[in-house]
């Protein structure tokens, strides 16, 4: 099922040992000096050799995809994959339909962005000891006479282990009586998980049913981005943005800093973390009926009381279809009184449920891998771990130093497997067998795509490996060749089954527990921030998240969700914190905690609560990160979580911070007088239903949307006679503003599908980043606490699009499908097609960026085959995903069938985990596009110069609560609720 | 050095008004073959010459007509008939956007007509010339202006044409031999 | 055969006055001695240095030109939003530079404004030179100029398809090379008369041969003027609508888009006058030099520089009103992008080169008001080179309207390399290179046509019949 065939590059940067030296390998030694001789003589392009398949694997045509299931296992909740394989590279993944979490096919930013590690040319290519390479029976043999009279033995895993792992562990451990394992993660939900363990009994975690949700509180809690499960969540809180819908739901945010869920709020209120037990005390005895604490500490902490008010009267109203979720960071306290809350809200079984096996075990304490390291193992093995970068608080590669066998198995030579005695190189998820459990009662399996590319092994084979040459007798393990065959003999399948199971890629059906009962635990209230110190946040990124995937570029050149910054972690804070320390953006400051302290660049960020600091872990990459190596600090040394700190102005010059946005202010202007611009619409409930109740008539006559209402509506008349798009398809995107989360899972889909270029961070300083979709963020209303409106913006495919018209050589046209086209090697690069766009959507090579990815062997086979590599010199752009348009209409002529509406799906619109984007065909009567530019919030973008954009957008309905939407009658022209001042 | 050829003779005057005498005299004599050579161009030497107006104007607009009319064509071709791309939803053949190249083809030809319609009709590019081989071409380039009776003409005979340029009081009179290779 | 008899009554005896007739002599003389003595002496040490310095410009030119299409475009500050930067900026500014010596030429030709003669021939060959210049930077803007030499225009290639002729930068191409083209042929038919005085005074063989072919045998042979003359009557009557067309044909690569601050009627007209405004600026700027340098005061007086001060002037008043009324437009259309990118023009973060324009193009002019200013060198100087730098500024500012259109979130500043700097410093080497071998070798002032005015050059009367 697998090909050994795979692209014949492998060769080139692993070449097989002299000793096994057969004919063919031998061609390939010689084919690998040719080809050195080449680039000696500098030619760009490496020598290509044709590999008959002579032993082609079934299925496979050359040029044609398979997809195969599979279990994402890099994260901390397995998804289910259907990975695309071309010519047996695995060149795109998308979400598993049907699969328990994320049925709707969806998927991560990180999903989409792991094939960049899959192909990641830092990969470690042979095991070795001391610094020399060594083969893989010498680094086995080394390390089972290290193990054998061991007395202490440490294993360090992962958390997410599958159950066959966890299995194969057990007779590891059988095996060398003074194993101990200790599952590690940097920064994990672990307090959160223990005080859920005390609450409800057990060591489970809370699921989520948003979609029955119509009132939502999240307390400092990053669902919709990095907290837990979260395209189960997006899926759920996307199903209840609808406008006007009888189940449109509100989601209170109250956090220190800013997020992805903060931006997606109805009301926000800053709250600074540690204060938060206090707001959730207050709360759970407000919904009981007594207020007078919470109005108390939200006058001294400065709440919006109003708000709060509001969401206690919206808590009580909605019991049954109410939930409050807490952030992983909170103390205990928190977690408490939610429950409580959550309970007497009956939240349990309608909003919140209970998964009784996380796929992911909690993780050990960091004290206790100090404390296990300082007892003196003789052996400590990692596995895919690199506590020596991320291991919160204290230096652990000192520690480590004392350890006389350090194993260390890893994709990359990372800080721990360059600290390691012997490194091993570890096999990528893509290229290995695994399970995971899914959730209660669902167990997924994880299939190799490809051969391991660099001679790399799967930990649990090295497990495996080491079991056997420890345990000779163990006789079952004797006849399993390798975990493959482990894993399959566990599983006990008939081949037939197992092979469906392959297929599927899970078994079982999910059990969708209801919350248990809380009871009632005397948490220690948290103690009053100390004076003079800040909240520092050390939250995960929402793309490199807790930085395994810190050598990922796709993910470092992708913009932090709120702040747009790329290739660096910053200390976002209030502005009016920056102005307070006397600092602005790019000067340095200093954080002190836990007897560390770090120097940081600093971001004003508005929102962000005044006393709160947040900065992102895992950065500051040191070894083994590729292009992330020497990006951002590394803030473990201040703690994990939330940690009180001193922050300090600290000198340095000014440090470049590389964002792809720069201005958040739709209505920026050079005056004090804003300028209306209406590009990012949206209204309120009271303004919209003012609007349905008479729908006034536009200019034409035809009745006006809802947020043409919000502008001056032009009658455009258009001189030259209409083209005819009747006949045929005519492709259309849709983009609902209420449903966007701004996850750039989108960003991640395309750059994938589409062959998207990284620049680094230099280039996307100068203003070069070629990101075909960008989300635009704007923001309104006070600094202290804006309305966010996130506004994905990709190209417009205008029906009258200046960009063609200026275009001196025709490189940029129309097809008779409304598809505004690039003919890449026709493009010239004049350059201005893009200057005339009105959207800025078309991005140009000014350098030859692609040169690495077209010359280095390794990357090269990560490049979608069925898209075009762009050079230097050339303008490119969103394509609407033509060659997936291309692919459906050939299979729909193969078959003589017409493509019916949706059949067609853009890489964003796939990835989308709040089904925010739709695709298709506006001349389908009653058909997706048609239906969604009638709804009564569509409208386009800058409709008023005329380009007749294809791109619809819905406009926003911040669903304020009736007491605080501040609309007016009469109050015309006003969508932006940011422009009447307050804004909450 | 009487043996040698006689080609034509030169009369040089200092100014423009005894030129202009000489001029229409010889024209009213009857002289065909006959010109004037100035260092630059004299007001009323061409009535005086009695020279038939010039044509250049016409190849100038007839060539400029031409061009405009196949640039048009051209781009009509091009852009609606071998080749039609839908551009910014506009027709195959937007006649106004082709309005800028049609006017610059109308110069670009208007131009290169009048210049090579210069060059044929002042017979540019012939070198030879008796006033170079008598050295007298540098005076009429530089300051002086002469009349050149050929000896082709019918009328021509080298006493009457001293006399006809001496009646119109010219004091320097110079019988223009042919070049020393054209001996016998 | 017997000649006839003298007919008295055609026969009018002409007046013939020695004396004036010997003095037009020496006039003639003197001018083609005085015109041409720069061409016939030894290169001094200033041209030297002056040359050496222009030398460096021209290869700090082709280095960067070099170097730009080795490694791309990104040498440049170029980014995404602001596609184009100084390159564009000085083919705009080269060309406009190149309107003042068409319009010299011809349009002043046309209406006989006999104070064209002396700086005709000079005004022309800077208009050559600066659109040679000029060509250099659509070519080397683009992403891949092997391909852009070629596919821009109209001829057959792999792809099968054509040019767009909808493009205003196609019609760039055909607007500037006809320019290019007319302009050469215009400046050579006036040389040609010039070449043979030269050809006839020459010492040298070498001289005498090379002026000899370039002059393609002109005879000064008046059956050959009566053609020449109407032929450069009509390259005149040709060249007024097309250094009028050409510059509009350059706004409309902005005055055609959507973007605020580009999409405006008034760039044609507008354009126009800055071409001329900045073309006789530098006009002035070399001519002042020149006449000083080469001793021609006698032959460029100070009436002409005043009266080229006086279109000056006009001009700039012309460039005023645009900017004024750029200004009302905007906020009259009410439209609000209009209005932002025009304040943001004043105000925003390249409000400081608006500053510039403003002052040197429009309020220092002003002072050529006074007589006294207009007619004295040292004060008239630095006007016009402030109205040079005002010019390119101008052209500069209108491309940055592309660092904020329409969507605020892809707004970003354009910051200029030293590859930038290294190509605007090094195009003045280039022009100047240009130049200085132009003073070198061919005659600065237009000779056939100075002697024509020269004072009793032409018969009293009794001609017009």
């Amino acid at each position: 099922m697998i090909s050994n065939e795979v692209p014949i590059h492998d060769d080139h940067v692993d070449p097989p040992s002299a000793a096994a030296m057969s004919r063919r390998t031998a061609m390939k030694m010689f084919s690998l000096t040719a080809m050195m001789g080449m680039v000696s003589g500098c030619i760009r392009k490496p020598t290509r050799h044709i590999v008959a398949m002579h032993d082609r694997p079934e299925y496979q045509q050359p040029g044609m995809p398979l997809y195969y299931a599979s279990t994402w296992t890099e994260g901390s909740h397995p998804y289910g994959m259907l990975i695309k394989q071309i010519d047996g590279r695995p060149i795109k993944i998308e979400g598993l339909e049907g699969h328990p979490l994320n049925p709707n096919g969806k998927s991560t930013a990180q999903m989409q962005a792991s094939l960049f590690g899959l192909y990641d040319p830092e990969r470690l290519r042979s095991p070795q000891q001391g610094g020399q390479d060594i083969t893989w029976p010498e680094a086995d043999k080394a390390v089972a006479d290290a193990l054998r009279g061991a007395r202490r033995v440490l294993v360090v895993t992962r958390t997410t282990l599958g159950p066959s792992e966890q299995a194969l562990l057990a007779r590891f451990r059988k095996a060398v009586p003074g194993a101990q394992h200790m599952a590690y993660e940097p920064a994990q939900d672990r307090d959160r998980r223990l005080a859920w363990q005390q609450i409800y009994g057990a060591a489970g975690e809370v699921t989520t049913k948003l979609e029955n949700a119509k009132v939502v509180l999240s307390l400092d809690a990053d669902f919709l981005g990095t907290d837990g499960d979260t395209l189960t969540n997006a899926r759920g809180f996307a199903e209840t943005r609808v406008p006007g819908a009888a189940n449109f739901s509100r989601l209170y945010v109250a956090e220190g800093g800013m997020t992805g869920t903060g931006s997606s709020a109805d009301h926000r209120i800053p709250v600074r973390p540690s204060t938060s037990a206090e707001l959730a005390a207050g709360l759970l005895a407000a919904l009981g009926g007594s207020s007078a604490a919470l109005s108390a500490s939200a006058t001294k902490h400065g709440w919006d009381a109003k708000v709060l008010q509001a969401l206690v009267k919206d808590l009580n109203a909605n019991k049954g279809k109410a939930a409050v979720l807490a952030g992983p960071h909170l103390p205990a306290a928190v977690h408490g009184a939610v429950a409580q809350m959550n309970a007497m809200l009956g939240a349990s079984g309608t909003t919140l449920g209970w998964n009784a096996t996380p796929a992911a075990a909690i993780a050990s304490a960091p004290a206790d891998l100090a404390k296990a390291i300082a007892a003196g193992p003789e052996v400590v093995i990692f596995l895919g771990v690199n506590p020596v970068h991320d291991m919160p608080g204290a230096d652990f590669g000192k520690a480590l130093e004392a350890v006389p066998m350090v194993v260390a198995q890893g994709l990359t030579a990372d800080e721990t497997v360059s600290a390691a005695t012997i490194a091993l190189p570890a096999a990528h998820a893509y290229e290995s067998w695994n399970d995971a459990t899914v959730t209660d009662g669902v167990t997924g399996i994880a299939q190799p795509m490809v051969a391991p590319l660099f001679g790399g092994r799967q930990d649990a084979d090295s497990l495996l490996a080491w079991t056997k040459a420890l345990a000779p007798d163990d006789g079952a393990l004797k006849a399993t060749k390798d975990f493959h065959g482990f894993l399959q003999a566990r599983w006990g399948l008939a081949q037939d089954k197992w092979e469906a199971l392959l297929r599927k890629g899970y078994a079982g059906t999910a059990k969708n527990a209801a919350l248990p009962a809380p009871r009632e635990v005397a948490f220690p209230a948290p103690a009053a921030p100390a004076a003079g110190t800040h909240d520092v946040v050390l939250a995960l990124h929402p793309q490199t998240v807790d930085g395994r995937f810190g050598g990922n570029a796709w993910l470092l050149e992708t913009p932090e969700s709120c702040n747009k910054v790329v290739w660096d972690n910053v200390a976002a804070m209030a502005p009016a914190t920056a102005r307070a320390l006397g600092v602005s953006e790019g000067d340095w400051v200093t954080v002190e905690a836990n007897g560390a302290s770090v120097k940081l660049p600093v971001v004003p960020q508005p929102g962000v609560q005044k006393d709160t600091i947040v900065t992102h872990v895992g950065y500051g990459r040191t070894q083994g990160a590729g292009h992330g190596v020497g990006v951002g600090v590394n803030v473990a040394p201040l703690g994990s979580g939330v940690v009180a700190g001193k922050v300090s102005k600290a000198g340095g010059d000014k440090y470049l911070i590389a964002k792809t946005q720069h201005v958040f202010d739709q209505n920026a202007s050079v005056t004090d007088q804003p300028m209306e611009r209406h590009i990012a619409i949206s209204g309120t409930p009271k303004a919209y239903e003012a609007y349905r109740k008479d729908v006034p008539d536009g200019p034409d006559g035809k009745p006006l949307s809802f947020p043409d209402t919000q502008k001056h509506k032009l009658a455009l008349t258009q001189i030259d006679p209409e083209v005819d798009y009747s006949k045929g398809h005519k492709w259309g995107l849709a983009i609902d503003l209420n449903k966007c989360t701004g996850c750039h899972a989108c960003l991640l889909a395309c750059q994938s599908e589409n062959n998207i270029v990284i620049v680094g961070k230099e280039e996307v300083a100068v203003g070069r980043d070629m990101s075909w979709i960008r989300i635009d963020r704007y923001e309104a209303g006070p600094e202290e606490n804006p309305n966010i409106l996130l506004q994905p913006m990709l190209c417009q495919h205008c029906d009258n699009a200046p960009c063609e018209t200026v275009c001196p050589v025709n490189a940029t046209a129309h097809t008779p499908e409304g598809l505004n086209d690039q003919i890449y090697n026709r493009c010239v690069g004049t350059r201005y097609c893009g200057n005339n766009c009105p959207y800025k959507v078309r991005r140009f090579n000014f350098f030859n960026y692609t040169g690495e990815q077209t010359t280095d062997p390794v990357q090269e086979l990560r490049a979608n085959p069925h898209v075009t590599v762009r050079t230097r010199g050339v303008m490119e752009k969103c394509t609407f995903c033509v060659q997936r348009i291309n692919a459906v209409k050939f299979e729909a002529a193969n078959k003589h069938v017409d493509v019916e509406d949706g059949a067609v799906v853009t890489a964003c619109q796939q990835a989308c985990p709040s089904d925010a984007i739709v695709f298709g065909d506006a001349n389908v009567k009653g058909g997706l596009i048609e239906t969604a530019r009638g709804g009564d919030l569509a409208y386009h973008v800058l409709e008023e110069i005329n380009v007749r954009p294809n791109v619809t957008y819905g406009a926003r309905i911040r669903n304020a609560h009736p007491d605080l939407d501040d609309w007016k009658p009469g109050a015309h022209g006003h969508g932006h609720d940011g422009d009447k001042k307050g804004g909450h | 050095m009487s043996d040698r050829k006689v080609v034509g003779i030169i009369g040089l005057f200092d100014d423009p008004d005894s030129l202009i005498a000489a001029a229409k005299k010889v024209r009213d004599t009857g002289y065909t073959k006959w010109d004037c050579h100035t260092p630059y161009p004299v007001h009323g030497l061409d009535d005086a010459m009695g020279l038939k107006p010039t044509p250049m104007p016409y190849i100038t607009i007839t060539a400029g007509l031409i061009g405009g009319a196949l640039a048009m064509y051209m781009m009509y071709w091009m852009s609606a008939v071998d080749y039609p791309v839908r551009i910014g939803g506009k027709p195959y053949f937007s006649w106004p956007a082709f309005v800028p190249i049609t006017f610059e083809a109308f110069v670009l030809f208007a131009g290169l007509a009048t210049m090579g319609g210069m060059i044929v009709l002042t017979k540019l590019g012939s070198w030879a010339s008796p006033l170079h081989d008598n050295d007298v071409m540098g005076e009429v380039t530089s300051s002086r202006m002469g009349v050149v009776l050929d000896a082709d003409d019918e009328k021509f005979g080298e006493d009457s044409a001293r006399d006809l340029l001496g009646e119109v009081g010219c004091q320097d009179i110079r019988v223009l031999y042919a070049a020393d290779d054209e001996e016998a | 055969m017997n000649p006839p008899p003298p007919d008295s009554s055609t026969l009018e005896e002409p007046v013939v006055d020695s004396s004036r007739a010997a003095k037009l002599q020496a006039d003639l003389r003197k001018l083609d001695a005085d015109i041409q003595a720069p061409m016939e002496s030894f290169p001094t040490q200033r041209w030297l240095g002056a040359f050496g310095l222009a030398q460096i410009g021209a290869v700090i030119f082709l280095i960067t030109f070099v170097y730009t299409i080795a490694r791309g475009i990104g040498v440049w500050g170029n980014n995404n939003p602001v596609g184009w930067g100084f390159a564009i900026t000085n083919f705009v500014f080269w060309i406009g530079i190149g309107h003042a010596g068409t319009l010299i030429s011809a349009i002043l030709y046309l209406l006989r404004q006999k104070w064209r003669t002396p700086i005709a021939r000079f005004a022309e060959a800077m208009t050559i030179f600066a659109v040679i210049v000029a060509l250099q930077f659509p070519l080397v803007h683009t992403g891949r100029p092997w391909l852009a030499a070629y596919w821009l225009l109209p001829l057959p290639n792999a792809n099968n398809i054509w040019v767009n002729f909808r493009s205003p930068l196609l019609w760039d191409v055909f607007a500037v090379s006809t320019y290019a083209l007319v302009s050469i042929m215009f400046w050579y038919t006036g040389l040609i008369p010039d070449l043979a005085a030269a050809r006839d005074r020459a010492q040298h063989r070498v001289r005498k041969l090379v002026y000899g072919i370039l002059s393609l045998g002109w005879k000064g042979s008046n059956r050959a003027w009566q053609h020449y003359e109407k032929a450069y009557l009509l390259f005149a009557g040709l060249s007024t609508p097309l250094v009028l067309s050409v510059h509009s044909v350059v706004s409309f690569d902005f005055a055609t888009s959507v973007i605020p601050g580009w999409h405006t009627t008034i760039f044609p007209p507008y354009f126009v006058a800055g071409a001329v405004f900045s073309g006789f600026a530098m006009v002035a700027t070399l001519i002042i030099i020149m006449r000083k340098y080469f001793k021609l005061q006698h032959v460029i007086t100070l009436d002409h520089l005043d009266l080229m001060n006086r279109i000056v002037l006009v001009t700039s008043l012309m460039v005023g009103y645009a900017y004024m009324m750029e200004l009302f437009i905007a906020w009259y259309s009410g439209v609000v992008f209009e209005r932002f990118a025009f304040m943001n023009r004043a105000m925003g973060s390249y409000g400081w080169a608006y500053a510039i324009m403003v002052t040197c193009n429009v309020i220092l002019p002003q002072l050529l008001w006074f007589k006294k200013i207009r007619r004295t060198i040292k004060f008239m100087y630095p006007i016009v080179i402030a109205v040079n730098i005002g010019m390119w500024f101008e052209r500069f500012v209108i491309i940055m309207a592309l660092h904020r259109d329409y969507l605020p979130s892809s707004w970003h500043d354009f910051t200029p390399t030293w590859v930038d700097y290294g190509m605007l410093i090094g195009s003045f080497g280039l022009f100047f290179t240009l130049l200085l071998l132009f003073c070198r070798f061919l005659p600065t002032v237009a000779i056939a046509e100075a002697k024509m005015d020269a004072p009793g050059a032409q018969p009293t009367g009794g001609h017009h019949e």
